[in-house]
């Protein structure tokens, strides 16, 4: 590599454009382009394989960003009407904000499935899809691939040494922390610096409390600074000062530092989705995580001593939309219905990466009994049942609640202060 | 025989434990990137490690072509550095020495711009570069680099050039030479403490930097240093190890030049000064 | 410091000496601040549909923006506390590297290398050091007796910026150091002996003589140090995103959040333009009454 390349850059990528089109093996090929953060790099390479074999004529040219990398790429790229052909998006805002620019696929879900498509997906991954669609608008602007759980995991070796049994309730976690903070062991092990992971505590605290109220507070028929919400913010609190919830918690990142001490066995329980699963299937995983041995999935405990609801909350985890001005657009189609249930899903799920949105794709392998158990645990009892979203509507209210869960585990505000400044936060994104 | 030691000796001492402060952050690094594969440090934050093991590094070493990305930083880099010198004391000695309409201004204008938040410069920026056909090319990153280290240098070396006497330029204008020529051949050559500082801020702030890489720079091949943990991120950010080597790889490059730079840097911060 | 009256050259030249810079300037910074203002007068998410709204964004900076405050708070705070602590760490250093040490290029790399390394390796790394679940210093803390190590820096809302703040004073005191042992090399060694001569207590030396030629370093150092202030990114962006509760937040840190993850690009330009006009200021104080002779030479 030399300076002449830099300088004439730009003329060189011309140069080299003009050659590799002239060349007959590419010249029927259509290059369908995707950006996204999800799934990762390995995991979409082998899909693209899986479904550049099915597809002949179609390569895919993929690009994997870091999530808050790739809203940067995405938002730059719309700003400068320079969008991929498939764009990988989030169900509510992340989806409104982009829908101008994406192309309605009700066709190409009618093309792929049938008329009766939606029967063939989960009903929560069809439901989700327009969760940021504006009233009235019955478009479709994205296909879900998958789908995700938010619930808790309980490491079954550590509660087995100690002696317990997975907690059911609040008095259960309690009696939990005098037993394993001797050893150095996390009753829950939070990295609660990251916005998101309090956030979906939260949202697993209210929905004990007063299940589907958030909702309504979403859409203006209830408000934040409800009593269940200043109850469930109490909770919160509580779990930090009861010491359920280790110490620092609010500096430690989920990645990699939470992750690792959970996988080091310093968690007894932590919140996390679905998607952990895939710790399996990394490479060289630690112990606790081959084959998912040292791992079980369960629902949050009770917080309130009245029973909690046995439907975890959930939603789409990865949906993808075609942009509208995409000079291939049944070529788009026909990849992102591979991904959704041909074979380079099949390569997916595989990794178990996260959950299917459409019915009855599963793993080909399993590596054992316990993983087999966990993954019919989500995809047979829990996915069928999930009613509630995972996620707000409003990037504005959403992140007043996680500065308010911040702001509340570290005794800045009280959480009748907390939900207020949520409350004012909604006000004001809705003048 | 005297039971006070030297001051020589303190100096190491206290030097000693201080440089072990500061390297264990890197020793962390270190720590964590040779844990054998299966392992999670969990305890004195990674620095407690049973065992060693090169596995960590053979996988990020696979997975990244660090010398590539390492090249393309040095190009970026390199150009950005060579153009912001010349174009700067360019302009500085115009402003050091001449009288000219609008030039009082445009200086003003330039120290204005000192501090820009290029979060906020992301999305105008790339439209220029989409605009002049510059995305993914090196250029996208190094005009921008270039325009952006601009003021600080001219500040530099304005006021560098005003602390030069002016005997030598008069007299070398008395014996023909041209304008340019003053500045290339008497001014440049006195002013290396002032372009030493300029090349080493712009090599750091050029070299580091990353948002704006991120949007510009689509094919990996192109890619800077900076984003190789951003762009191999998912098998990364969720094991520390490779992770960790990874980090540590695209660091050792940039030592190297440090080293090979240590003496040209003081030398040149000093030399100019030397007459004092 | 006014602009030179000699040599008169010919009335095109200096127009030709700044025409690289300046259409590169009208290009990359011109424009982008243009665009910055025009946005900031809207309600925008960056990419739909734009309402004008005036000077509503700045309204509701100024008057309904806790986060916004405590990014200013953090920037006053953050100038004093990481310029000083790095100067005079870096000048002490410095001061015993070049009286007289064995191995001197050694030490200058050691302190040297954190201002080198990545800042993604800075942010993880740190918040190794400071969790107190498992990380070093607690660990070392538990393990000591010594207590106070075992604090939450980073998820105490009080104790938190400063935390970061002594990471950026680990990152740049070597810097500051090199550009001091460049000072130090430079001085007339006449100065230092004559001062030996006298009787001088090397307390003396330092205050009254070499502290006082190095004022150009000084300089440098400080506008280096102001810039760095309302440029913070990369660090609080990988160490705490600006939390817990925007308790670290920095100016650049607030503007990305806003822009991309809130989708308030209008906002986010406003406040691009407050930390335009406050870097505006201090820069044309900087240069109009501390005089501006950064160079390492007078």
């Amino acid at each position: 590599m030399d300076l002449s390349k830099a300088r004439d850059g730009a003329s060189l990528f011309a140069l080299a454009a003009v050659l590799m089109s002239a060349q007959p093996v590419n010249a029927a090929d259509t290059t369908v382009t995707f950006r996204t953060w999800s799934p990762i790099v390995e995991t979409t390479a082998k899909m693209a394989v899986a479904t550049e074999a099915k597809l002949p004529g179609i390569k895919i040219d993929y690009k994997i960003f870091n999530y808050p990398d790739y809203i940067v790429d995405l938002h730059t790229r719309a700003a400068s009407d320079d969008m991929p052909d498939l764009i990988g998006l989030e169900p509510g805002a992340l989806t409104r904000q982009y829908q101008d620019f994406l192309l309605p696929l009700q066709d190409c879900a009618v093309k792929s499935w049938g008329a009766d498509w939606k029967s063939k997906f989960f009903p929560l991954a069809v439901d989700q899809i327009r969760l940021g669609n504006v009233k009235g608008d019955e478009n479709y602007y994205a296909l879900p691939v998958l789908t995700q759980t938010i619930n808790m995991w309980y490491t079954i070796p550590v509660l087995k040494e100690a002696g317990l049994q997975p907690p059911k309730s609040y008095d259960d976690m309690l009696k939990m922390v005098p037993k394993l903070s001797g050893k150095g062991i996390a009753t829950m092990l939070v990295g609660a610096a990251d916005g998101w992971e309090r956030r979906d505590v939260y949202m697993q605290l209210i929905h004990n409390v007063a299940p589907g109220l958030i909702y309504k507070a979403e859409d203006g028929t209830a408000k934040f600074t409800d009593a269940p919400f200043v109850e469930a913010m109490t909770v919160w609190k509580k779990l930090f000062d009861d010491g359920i919830i280790q110490p620092g918690a609010l500096g430690l990142s989920v990645s990699p530092q939470a992750m690792e001490l959970t996988e080091g066995g310093r968690a007894a329980t932590f919140p996390q989705g679905a998607w952990w699963q895939q710790q399996a299937t990394r490479p060289n995983p630690p112990e606790l995580s081959v084959a998912l041995n040292g791992y079980a999935p369960m629902l949050f405990p009770d917080v309130t001593g009245k029973g909690r609801p046995n439907d975890p909350l959930g939603g789409i985890d990865l949906m993808i939309g075609i942009s509208k001005k995409s000079k291939h657009v049944d070529e788009a189609c026909k990849v992102l219905a591979d991904w959704v249930s041909g074979a380079g899903a099949q390569e997916l799920i595989n990794t178990f990466n996260d959950l299917p949105a459409f019915k009855g794709i599963n793993p080909q392998v399993y590596q054992s009994d316990n993983q087999k158990a966990v993954w019919t645990l989500f995809t047979e009892e829990w996915l069928p049942k999930v009613r509630y979203a995972r996620q707000l509507k409003s990037p504005a209210v959403k992140q007043a609640l996680e500065d308010a869960l911040a702001a509340v585990a570290s005794g800045d505000q009280t959480p009748a202060q907390g939900m207020a400044t949520v409350q004012a936060a909604w006000q004001s994104q809705k003048n | 025989m005297t039971l006070t030691p030297s001051p020589r000796t303190i100096k190491t001492a206290v030097l000693t434990v201080l440089a072990a402060v500061w390297l264990v952050p890197v020793l962390m690094m270190l720590a964590v990137a040779l844990m054998p594969p299966g392992q999670r440090a969990a305890g004195f934050g990674g620095l407690a490690i049973k065992g060693v093991s090169l596995s960590s590094f053979v996988t990020a070493f696979d997975r990244a072509p660090i010398l590539m990305h390492f090249v393309n930083s040095l190009i970026i880099t390199i150009t950005s550095v060579v153009l912001v010198v010349v174009i700067s004391s360019l302009a500085a000695y115009a402003f050091a020495r001449m009288r000219f309409r609008g030039g009082e201004g445009l200086f003003y204008g330039l120290l204005a711009t000192l501090m820009l938040p290029i979060p906020a410069l992301i999305v105008p920026i790339f439209q220029l570069n989409k605009t002049f056909g510059l995305l993914d090319t090196y250029w996208g990153l190094i005009l921008p680099y270039t325009a952006l280290g601009v003021p600080f240098a001219v500040i530099i070396y304005r006021s560098f050039f005003s602390a030069i006497p002016q005997e030598l330029e008069e007299a070398a204008k008395i014996d023909g030479c041209s304008t340019f020529g003053i500045w290339l051949r008497i001014v440049m050559p006195l002013s290396w403490p002032a372009t030493s500082v300029v090349v080493i801020f712009q090599f750091m702030t050029s070299f580091n930097e990353f948002i704006l890489a991120l949007v510009t720079m689509d094919s990996n091949s192109l890619k800077p240093l900076t984003l190789v943990p951003l762009i191999y991120a998912g098998p990364f950010m969720a094991q520390p190890g490779p992770m960790f080597a990874t980090l540590t790889l695209i660091t050792i490059p940039v030592v190297a030049v440090y080293l090979l730079m240590q003496r040209f840097m003081i030398g040149g911060l000093t030399a100019g000064a030397v007459k004092g | 410091m006014s602009m030179s009256s000699a040599p008169r050259s010919g009335s095109l030249a200096p127009y030709l000496f700044v025409l690289p810079a300046t259409v590169l300037f009208v290009a990359y910074v011109v424009y982008p601040i243009l665009y910055v203002i025009c946005s900031s007068a809207y309600r925008w998410d960056g990419i739909n549909q734009a309402t004008f709204t005036g000077l509503a964004n700045y309204i509701r900076l100024f008057t309904h923006d806790p986060a916004f405050v405590l990014a200013i708070r953090n920037a006053v705070l953050w100038a004093p506390l990481t310029i000083l602590p790095q100067m005079l760490l870096g000048f002490a250093i410095a001061y015993m590297l070049e009286t007289g040490v064995p191995r001197q290029a050694i030490y200058q790399a050691i302190f040297y290398l954190p201002a080198i390394i990545s800042p993604v390796v800075v942010g993880i790394v740190w918040q190794r050091i400071y969790n107190p679940f498992g990380g070093l210093l607690s660990d070392i803390g538990f393990a000591s007796g010594l207590r106070f190590l075992t604090v939450p820096f980073l998820s105490d809302t009080k104790v938190a910026i400063y935390a970061v703040i002594a990471v950026n004073v680990w990152q740049w005191t070597g810097f500051s150091m090199l550009l001091y042992v460049a000072g130090l090399k430079g001085l007339p060694t006449e100065t230092l002996e004559a001062a030996k001569i006298e009787g001088a207590t090397l307390r003396q030396t330092i205050v009254y003589v070499v502290w006082p030629m190095l004022r150009h370093v000084h300089l440098t150092l400080i506008l280096l140090g102001v810039i760095g202030t309302l440029q913070t990114f990369p660090l609080i962006y990988m160490l705490t995103n600006g939390g817990p509760n925007h308790a670290t937040e920095s100016l650049p840190n607030y503007i990305f959040l806003q822009a991309f993850k809130l989708q308030s690009m209008g906002y986010a330009s406003a406040i691009s333009v407050v930390l335009m006009v406050i870097a505006l200021a201090l820069s044309l104080f900087q240069v109009r009454v501390l005089g501006a002779r950064f160079a390492l030479a007078e």
